[in-house]
């Protein structure tokens, strides 16, 4: 029997007993003694360990379990409600952000709410017709009285 | 124990959870309870966590247990899923290398071990027990977690090579090689740290 061969099948020891060709082999290989050695050790030790008892639950484990499942099913629970209470939210927030688009398109360029950035809040007279207007007829030029609108620096110059 | 309500089948009990009856869980626990712990214990060895590390696995069981196809026993479901929640919680540890085993130290462990080194042939006497039990406990420590969990379930639980595949969901023969692997590695273990010395 070689080495590989008899470790391949020493698993079992030692609760099986040794076949007549191990004790020959472990009788001329020095090695494979050693190692059955070892593991009838380790085998001993995890032998002790599997009677060793474990650890009993404590009375009242189930019940435990179930308040942890109860405790594990309310924050589960509140942590849905958040999620919810914040799906709401971005759901309200979107809502108000199209309706905002949907203004700004759907709303006509001018108008009351936007006026023409180039409009007049205040429109000019219209000029005054000096040629045959009797009363500024005899008058210089200096007496004609400027638009109330018009800007100082524009005082006694005629519109167009 | 001899209420109506506790010779229900088992099966019924499971398929009361599976219909989300949330009481119905409690009889299962009760009749798992101590191979829970058994089997943490074994893997774990943490006496201090027990409780708690069994808690998350009936948790666990409860919250997974509509997956549960009666095509294994409930016992061998249950045992997969502890396994696998220690497996983590081992890895875990290791990862954090959190090393609980080794409180002795490395000079307590070097004694256990040359003291365990000199232990004759043939049958044991109390002193030797408890060596070989410290330094079968110490290799089992040193184990990979994949090479603790088979080991565990073979040598400490005597869980058989059919069970142990159930649980593991491997093949048998993947389950024997596995395990012949481990024993390998741990003995190799051994021989290396004596060398160290």
């Amino acid at each position: 029997m070689r080495c590989k061969e008899f470790r391949g099948t020493m698993d079992d020891v030692p609760r099986r007993p040794a076949s007549p060709e191990w004790r020959e082999h472990l009788r001329h290989c020095a090695a494979c003694a050693e190692h059955v050695r070892d593991w009838e050790t380790v085998r001993a030790g995890l032998d002790l360990l599997s009677v060793e008892p474990a650890p009993e639950p404590m009375l009242g484990f189930a019940g435990r379990v179930l308040r942890r499942l109860d405790e594990s099913a309310r924050v589960l629970l509140s942590r849905e409600e958040v999620l919810e209470r914040a799906g709401r939210r971005m759901v309200f927030a979107t809502l108000f952000v199209v309706l905002a688009l949907v203004l700004v398109l759907v709303l006509p360029t001018t108008g009351p709410v936007r006026a023409h950035a180039s409009t007049e809040l205040f429109p000019a007279e219209p000029a005054v017709v000096v040629e045959n207007n009797p009363i500024l007829l005899d008058d210089s030029a200096a007496n004609v009285a400027p638009a109330p609108s018009a800007p100082a620096g524009d005082a006694g110059k005629l519109r167009p | 124990m001899g209420s109506p309500e506790r010779e229900i089948p088992e099966s019924e009990w499971i398929r009361r959870v599976q219909r989300g009856e949330r009481e119905a869980f409690e009889p299962l626990v009760e009749r798992y309870q101590k191979r829970v712990f058994s089997l943490v214990y074994h893997l774990v060895r943490r006496r201090d966590e027990i409780e708690d590390i069994a808690q998350e696995i009936f948790i666990k069981a409860f919250r997974g247990i509509r997956s549960y196809n009666f095509q294994a026993s409930f016992g061998t479901w249950l045992s997969r899923i502890a396994v696998n929640h220690c497996y983590d919680y081992l890895r875990r540890e290791q990862k954090a290398k959190v090393t609980y085993y080794w409180q002795i130290g490395e000079e307590g462990s070097r004694s256990i071990e040359g003291r365990a080194q000199s232990l004759p042939e043939g049958a044991l006497n109390l002193e030797h027990q408890s060596e070989a039990r410290d330094l079968a406990e110490k290799l089992l420590a040193r184990a990979p977690a994949e090479d603790r969990a088979i080991l565990v379930l073979k040598e400490l639980e005597d869980r058989s090579v059919e069970e142990i595949a159930a649980i593991l969901q491997l093949r048998i023969n993947t389950v024997k090689v596995r395990l012949h692997r481990a024993r390998k590695r741990m003995l190799q273990d051994w021989k290396r740290w004596r060398q160290r010395r």
